[in-house]
């Protein structure tokens, strides 16, 4: 078929919005990640579903002569994936995590591997042929069942904070370890396969690879470092450095297809050997990845998905050999993983979630079965069932760790409580979503700390799963904050220490960020959440998204600050109707004016006209506090009057009779907000129920002589 | 020293059964038999080409008279090069293969396809020979063919 550009710039246009799309859709409602969906995503433009539901439109957009072209694209684009995941191994990760991780990780190459050869001794005479050698068959088998997808497993561990646990520093050792077995077996596998069609010698192309390997690893690594140091010197990555990389990658991959492996060894090989101390490897990621993960991998996917036909599992016999794979796939990787963990030492709940991280197969599932349909080895049948079975192998592991090693408890193990330190102290979460809003909610948080008590403040940042690159993900980072979330505390971490406020960051990955600042706020014991406020993409409610989902999951005392200006603040205005709504708010502004000489704090007590003359009396309060009394069967118009008289800042009540609720359909809805300039502190008190809940526990708690359960580590 | 010991005694308990098993299972493989391959483009000869055309004009092989078959293990997709691409399943056993189908022919002809055909085999030659016919179709005529296993070319 002659080139057509247009088809392709369609077919790449198409496999694109399905990739999105269907990605997004596993990503939000089924908390899978991307690429699940983006595997996915492929197998629905193949003729398993739009070639069996429509297939005119199929033909007129994947039509069999054309997909030459795609499959050199996507060829390529995945020479470049292979050199980032090589980039991704990191002989460091695998220093201090002992034997059992070099144990756990054969075993669990060994074990999926045998299974593989044993269940080929069925297969082979049902869904192979005689142009296929047993000993090929069955290696390749071996080889498809042992691997894991160290790219995927990488990001589970990431989005659900594993890293910094023992489970997670065992895994990605294992991970690691797996990852060059498995590729180095294919090597042997597919040397073995190429040499029986192409009639050369095997002990040519296995000589010919282990004369390569020697010589990247001895004579092209330790070159490679001039090109760091070139980096170290320059300071950043220049264009020139990209392309004499990129060419490396291409003279590797080239080598590597000559010799009679296949071309993604090479690139893998380069990437390996990369020396990854400075920056240098995380630039080029970041300067190669989006390219590569957006518009490249989805090719593949859908390159895959093309050659994938789930008609060919036709009939009870074809879905028993399908299942058959599966459970010798999740039998092997996942039980031989935690047996060997488990005979090492960690916990049957540690290794169990090892086991269901090291079943995760993925993507790089696909490229080896990609590779064994291209050789022959494997049967079209075979590989659709093998893709499915790849498929689910990485669906499932995050529901199953779930249920294995629930969120809940690596959370617990990742932000525990601090042994009670002598006297009680007033503590401040400040969830920080935007950078520069960080050093406004510090000052606003130094201002509401109560005078005469010892406090503490934690910044937290919680970063969404979908803006974690693999760039990003940093496994081997320094236990603090990492890549983009300490970007994000940086100017408030950089104020604190101007002002001289010691403040705890703590940030992590979340898919429930209300969830999480309100489980954040109850381990560290909470007295106080205070957050910020920044217009949304689509809405201006001010009560809406991620705070209204704080107002309604943290039971403590909880502030959202719309800053809309410098301090200091010197004129505040409190509209107070009745204790129950308006007493955090007065609680808080009388600690504004008590740590900011020369405030005045005007109390506006809105009264039923002829009703009794309210609960509040000037004496009550400080000097700095104005009480005027009106009546009026009106409480929001008084206060929306009264907010346009140049105050600094209002401190509200969350409540109905200030229309400052989260609901967006009660009349007037948080008019007093758009009544004026002056910032707003919107305050909704903790429950009184809750209140006495808390003191309830504080109390057992220091009568108890054992410490708190959860005081392991720093984070 | 004594965790060192632990931990390799761990090792070659966990690991050496499986690699022995794995030798044992190449050795003991090695015996076992697959079905013939078929897989491949198949080049009908220029004799056959008209007849196999031929079950009520059902097939019209263009400029290009091939037979593509697509083989997973005992069974197989035979794709004509048709404007219909027509798809037959077929059924190997030993050097027999049968296969059966549909494709619309002229005339209101309907009547299912089926392929009864054999493997031959001689050195690096391949051939299938058998007949194409559509059952139940009493005007239609049995199409005898022949074909060639072409070279394989490289796989995108």
């Amino acid at each position: 078929m002659k080139f057509n550009l247009l088809l392709l710039i369609l077919q790449i246009g198409t496999v694109l919005v399905a990739a999105r799309l269907v990605g997004l859709l596993f990503r939000k409602v089924l908390h899978q990640p991307q690429v699940v969906g983006e595997m996915a995503a492929g197998i629905i433009l193949g003729p398993s579903l739009l070639g069996w539901v429509a297939p005119g439109v199929s033909a007129y957009l994947f039509p069999p002569a054309s997909l030459g072209f795609l499959s050199s694209v996507s060829q390529v684009g995945l020479v470049i994936y292979m050199f980032l995941v090589g980039l991704e191994f990191d002989t460091r990760l695998l220093r201090g995590r002992g034997h059992a991780a070099v144990v756990t990780s054969h075993v669990s190459i060994i074990a999926p591997f045998f299974l593989g050869s044993l269940v080929a001794l069925f297969l082979y005479p049902r869904l192979s042929d005689d142009s296929v050698s047993f000993v090929g068959f069955s290696l390749f088998m071996g080889a498809s069942m042992s691997v894991t997808a160290f790219p995927v497993l990488a990001r589970i561990l990431t989005e659900r904070n594993l890293t910094r646990t023992r489970v997670g520093t065992v895994t990605i050792a294992c991970a690691a370890v797996d990852d060059i077995t498995a590729w180095s077996i294919l090597a042997i596998v597919v040397a073995i396969v190429r040499a029986s069609s192409m009639h050369t010698p095997l002990w040519l192309t296995l000589a010919g690879s282990a004369a390569y390997l020697c010589l990247i690893i001895f004579a092209v690594r330790p070159a490679l470092r001039w090109l760091e140091k070139y980096y170290e010197n320059r300071g950043r990555l220049t264009q020139d450095m990209v392309g004499i990389t990129l060419l490396l990658v291409l003279a590797s991959a080239w080598t590597t297809e000559w010799l009679g492996i296949h071309a993604l060894f090479g690139a893998f090989a380069m990437g390996a050997v990369m020396p990854k101390k400075s920056r240098f490897v995380h630039d080029l990621m970041e300067k190669l990845e989006d390219l590569t993960v957006v518009l490249f991998l989805p090719i593949f996917f859908a390159f895959a998905g093309l050659k994938t036909s789930i008609g060919l599992v036709a009939g009870p016999e074809m879905w028993a050999y399908a299942g058959l794979c599966l459970l010798v796939a999740v039998g092997g990787k996942f039980g031989g993983s935690t047996i060997a963990a488990r005979i090492t030492g960690l916990s049957w709940r540690e290794s169990g979630a090892l086991g269901i991280l090291m079943n995760t197969r993925g993507l790089m599932e696909l490229v080896i079965l990609t590779i064994g349909l291209e050789l022959g080895v494997i049967s079209p049948a075979l590989y659709t069932m093998l893709v499915m079975m790849a498929l689910i192998t990485t669906a499932m592991t995050t529901p199953i760790l779930e249920l294995i090693y629930p969120a809940r408890l690596i959370r617990e193990a990742t932000i525990e409580a601090e042994e009670d330190e002598g006297p009680e102290r007033y503590t401040v979460v400040v969830p920080v979503s935007l950078p520069s809003a960080g050093p406004g909610l510090l000052d606003a948080a130094r201002l509401l700390l109560p005078a005469g008590r010892e406090s503490k403040i934690y910044a937290l940042h919680l970063e969404r799963p979908s803006n974690t690159s693999m760039a990003e993900q940093q496994l081997d980072a320094p236990k603090d904050t990492a890549g983009s979330s300490a970007e994000a505390l940086a100017p408030l971490l950089s104020h604190a220490s101007e002002i001289g406020v010691a403040v705890r960051p703590i940030s992590f990955v979340s898919r429930d960020i209300a969830g999480d600042i309100r489980d954040v706020a109850r381990v560290k014991g909470a007295d106080l959440v205070l957050m910020g406020w920044h217009k949304p993409i689509l809405g201006q409610s001010i009560l809406g998204g991620t705070v209204s989902g704080a107002l309604r999951d943290v039971s403590g005392d909880l502030a959202i600050l719309v800053n809309r200006g410098a301090g200091p603040w010197k004129r505040i205005l409190v509209p107070y109707k009745d204790m129950g709504a308006d007493r955090g708010a007065i609680d808080l502004a009388s600690r504004l004016a008590e740590s900011t000489p020369g405030t005045t704090v005007t109390l506006l007590h809105v009264i039923a006209p002829g009703g009794p003359k309210g609960e509040l009396s000037s004496a009550t309060f400080g000097d700095g506090v104005r009480l005027k009394l009106v009546e009026s069967d009106n409480p929001l118009d008084v206060a929306v009057a009264e907010a346009k008289q140049g105050y600094d800042l209002i401190v509200v009540g969350a409540s109905p009779t200030w229309g400052m609720t989260p609901s967006p359909f009660g009349a007037r809805h948080e008019e007093l907000a758009r009544a004026s300039s002056a910032s707003l502190l919107v305050v909704r008190p903790m429950s009184r129920v809750d209140a006495a809940e808390r003191r309830a526990t504080r109390r057992s708690r220091r009568a108890s002589s054992l410490p708190p359960p959860a005081a392991r580590a720093q984070p | 020293m004594r965790h060192i010991i632990k931990t390799t005694v761990i090792y070659l308990a966990l690991v050496t059964p499986p690699f022995l098993g794995l030798v044992g299972i190449v050795r003991f493989g090695e015996g076992l038999a697959a079905p013939r391959s078929i897989g491949g483009e198949w080049q009908l000869d220029d004799a056959s080409q008209k007849e196999a055309a031929g079950p009520c004009q059902g097939l019209v092989f263009d400029k290009q008279p091939t037979l593509k078959v697509s083989q997973s293990g005992l069974r197989a997709e035979l794709l004509f090069a048709d404007k219909a691409r027509t798809k037959m399943s077929i059924q190997i056993e030993d050097q027999h293969i049968i296969g059966s189908g549909h494709a619309h022919g002229a005339g209101g002809c309907d009547e299912p396809l089926s392929l009864d055909a054999r493997l031959e085999k001689s050195g690096d030659k391949a051939e299938i020979v058998g007949t194409l016919e559509r059952r139940g179709c009493s005007s239609c005529p049995v199409a005898h063919f022949r074909a060639g296993k072409k070279p394989a070319t490289a796989t995108p």
